[in-house]
């Protein structure tokens, strides 16, 4: 690309979702001195069109280079994980007080004819999020969020080209075709009744809690990576290396969650030491925790609110109420894993909807 | 060929002229083919190393394909190690003649395959350092195992299996390592002797040798059924598409007797010719072999086409898309290997004409330890690869560190299969005597 302010040489990445022959680019890379890591990283754009000159010229190369995103595809291939719903036909099963068919992390929705084990008790709390498809943006702060409450690893772009980020929320994003859309899908540990990795590890490193979460138990797991194996969602992220921290990045380690060794498997916990905190903030209240007092770091932080988390065994609490909403759906919810995400479908067109 | 002519041993004393000759002192080139494996096998240790202290981040593998070429090898040499009790012992209690030469040496296969296979889950975990954990004994940590794990079963089937196999293996020696020992002199006689157990012939030791020996047999027969049905619940039994199939069992043991009888086939034509153990192992042993690879081969086609038929005819779109892909996507190159070395090659014993040619029957052992490799390759890395959210897709490809593992393995094979040749008899002794008096001919 050339300018009036210099040129330079910047990859291109074909997507359908800007307009043919537009070309869009980030402003604000390409730092000179802006400390070690933004040193060298992407390109400045200001530079090329300096002085009000906002000319470009743009030469093809025939050179590539690797693009480190995660998307395996783009394409939902007909799977039904993101879902769409039409308007009027929500609005008719709204007015008609229609119920979702979901097999909820419950033991009402055992049945026995369908499972294998018993169903968990819980005590007092069920722990469940719901996530409203027709609220996200698509923006990744949960991402971001994730990563600063939970010392998640931050791997750099050669381990992202091989495959192993560590995020334990992704944003998932498919296009459909006919018309052009873009669905995005927050994915993150199901936290399921019958969770598949559960049964597979050898060590009981994955454990079901009390109150339905799935705990990771780092110190105890071996490393085989049958859980992750196992996991229809792919939510779990498996320490390559022991990941470290150069400082004073380390200064910004959350005190309250462990960093993680080399050889364990890790995910999303739904930010468990923010339910122990909240539990001992109202101890001695003699009450139980009301909806709303314990908040996920992802939750905290979506701008559109798309996020809830709370008790699923409250059926006052918010989750409870959204998981009536006709517009939910469980992510892959014929595989029986009872998940505790519970998605609610982006509000489309009829046209927009059809597509699977 | 020689081998028509070669004269066949007509008394007990030419047989065992015949196959203690075999243990004569070795050439040079053998030691150097010694110590070249050795060396291999130094090389893979210090890969393995290299990988504990610096994180399973040096192999390949990623997300979504957490369970790379380390668990493929785990499937390989576990496979290898079915024909030789199969050999040993079921075709012992069926009373087919033609095992009774090559018994020993499938069954040294056997043990040195089950041994390796065994590293593999070791080399391929996170955490090898604490790998005992997941043993069930009562411990201060107020630990258990997972029982529902697959994991778990597969530890304890392995175990057994290494345990019977040697045991049956080192058993079925006896009675040859006291003959040894009568014939050597100084420290050979008394390490022999250690090893003989003070094995005297008498008639109350070979009662007892009998009745052992048939009960191990007997023993050890379930276990090749059984040993790699639950390697293959490792994979069954999750829910991954690909993987979810009631066929695995029988599928992955009629791979495994696939496997290892073309890996005896690739061992023995050169052992017997570098032995000159031709006398005892003709070509209508081998070309036995072949005849049972013919059906094993067919058992594991068919088990291919079921495969795709009951993906097809289950509706399930995960489970077809998978298969599609396994064929047309990424793998596709290794899946048509797969099928032409594993179907396709055995189909060529057929013909009488190349069913009795060494060069031939050795050709065909090595493409179907390829195809058997690849075979692995596919379903292990081509199910995780192509699971069910698209967003999660990725392919694998081994690293430097893996492959030289691998290396590694094989190394340490032919390392432990050339000992075994040198310095125990690599035929049975006693049974081919016995074989003389029962039949007038070995």
């Amino acid at each position: 690309m050339k300018g009036f302010g210099g040129e330079a040489e910047i990859p291109a990445y074909v997507t359908p979702l800007t307009i043919p022959g537009v070309l869009s680019m980030p402003l604000g890379q390409g730092h000179t001195s802006f400390g070690r890591f933004a040193k060298g990283c992407g390109v400045n754009g200001w530079k090329l069109c300096s002085r009000g000159a906002n000319h470009v010229s743009i030469q093809p190369r025939a050179l590539k280079v690797k693009f480190a995103n995660t998307d395996g595809s783009l394409s939902q291939h007909g799977r039904g994980l993101a879902q769409g719903m039409d308007l009027g036909e929500y609005r008719e099963a709204k007015s008609k007080g229609q119920l979702p068919k979901l097999r909820l992390p419950l033991p009402e929705a055992y049945d026995p004819k369908e499972d294998f084990y018993p169903p968990h008790k819980h005590n007092l709390y069920r722990w469940a999020m719901v996530v409203d498809l027709d609220r996200c943006i698509g923006c990744g702060a949960c991402v971001i969020a994730c990563n600063a409450e939970n010392n998640v690893a931050i791997v750099g772009r050669e381990l992202v080209l091989q495959g192993r980020e560590m995020q334990w929320i992704r944003i998932e994003r498919y296009l459909e075709d006919h018309p052009l859309k873009v669905r995005f899908l927050p994915m993150l540990c199901q936290h399921c009744d019958a969770a598949p990795c559960e049964s597979v590890c050898p060590v009981y490193a994955p454990h079901h809690s009390a109150e339905g979460l799935n705990n990771q138990v780092y110190n105890r797991c071996i490393g085989t990576r049958f859980c992750s194996q196992n996991c229809p969602y792919k939510v779990r992220r498996f320490n390559w290396f022991t990941f470290t921290r150069p400082k004073p990045l380390h200064l910004q380690l959350n005190p309250d969650v462990t960093v993680r060794q080399k050889g364990v498997m890790e995910k999303c916990s739904f930010c468990v030491q923010r339910i122990v905190e909240a539990k001992n903030r109202i101890r001695g209240e003699r009450r139980t925790l009301r909806d709303g007092e314990v908040i996920p770091a992802c939750v905290q932080t979506c701008p559109t609110e798309a996020l809830v988390f709370g008790n699923l065994m409250d059926p006052e609490s918010r989750v409870a109420r959204l998981s009536r909403d006709p517009r939910a759906y469980q992510v892959l919810g014929h595989l029986n894993t009872k998940p505790a995400v519970i998605y609610l479908r982006r509000l489309e067109t009829r046209r927009e909807a059809m597509a699977p | 060929m020689k081998d028509w002519q070669a004269s066949t041993p007509k008394s007990y004393s030419e047989v065992q002229e015949v196959i203690l000759g075999a243990l004569s002192p070795p050439g040079r080139s053998y030691w150097g083919a010694v110590i070249l494996c050795l060396f291999g096998l130094l090389y893979g240790a210090s890969c393995w190393a290299y990988q504990i202290l610096t994180g399973m981040g040096v192999a390949g593998i990623n997300h979504p394909v957490n369970w790379g070429i380390y668990l493929v090898n785990f499937v390989f040499w576990v496979g290898i190690a079915h024909s030789g009790t199969l050999i040993s012992a079921i075709l012992y209690l069926l009373r087919a003649r033609w095992r009774t030469s090559i018994a020993r040496a499938a069954e040294a296969m056997t043990v040195f395959a089950v041994m390796i296979a065994g590293l593999f889950p070791f080399i391929h975990l996170g955490r090898v350092w604490i790998f005992y954990w997941i043993i069930p004994y009562p411990n201060q940590r107020d630990l258990w195992p997972n029982f529902q794990s697959p994991l778990v079963f597969d530890f304890l089937a392995i175990s057994t299996y290494l345990t019977v196999s040697s045991m049956f293996w080192y058993m079925g020696m006896l009675p040859d390592l006291a003959a040894l020992r009568d014939q050597s002199t100084g420290l050979k006689r008394r390490i022999y002797g250690i090893f003989s157990l003070g094995w005297q012939g008498t008639h109350i030791q070979w009662r007892h040798y009998g009745t052992a020996y048939l009960l191990f047999a007997a023993f050890a027969t379930p276990l090749v059924i059984s040993v790699h049905s639950v390697v293959s619940w490792d994979f069954a039994l999750s829910i991954v598409p690909g993987w979810h199939s009631t066929i695995f069992a029988p599928y992955f043991v009629a791979g495994a007797i696939h496997s290892g009888l073309a890996m005896v086939l690739t061992l023995l034509i050169p052992m017997r010719g570098l032995l000159g153990l031709q006398p005892l192992i003709n070509v209508g042993t081998l070309e036995s072999i072949a005849k049972t690879m013919v059906l094993t081969g067919l058992i594991v086609g068919y088990s291919y086409g079921v495969e795709y038929f009951m993906a097809w005819y289950s509706g399930n779109m995960f489970e077809w898309d998978t298969f599609i892909w396994r064929a047309f996507g990424h793998y596709a190159p290794q899946f048509w290997v797969m099928v032409v070395c594993n179907v396709a090659g055995p189909l060529l014993f057929l013909i009488k004409a190349i069913r009795t040619n060494l060069i031939w029957l050795f050709a065909v052992g090595i493409i179907v330890n390829i195809g058997m490799w690849y075979e692995r390759f596919v379903i292990i890395v081509g199910s995780m690869s192509h699971e069910y959210v698209p967003h999660a897709w990725g392919v694998y490809s081994p690293s430097w560190v893996e492959l030289s593992i691998m290396l590694g393995s094989f190394s340490m094979f032919l390392f432990l299969f050339l000992l075994f040749c040198k310095f125990v008899p690599p035929v049975s002794v006693f049974e081919m005597k016995e074989h003389l008096w029962t039949h007038g001919k070995v």
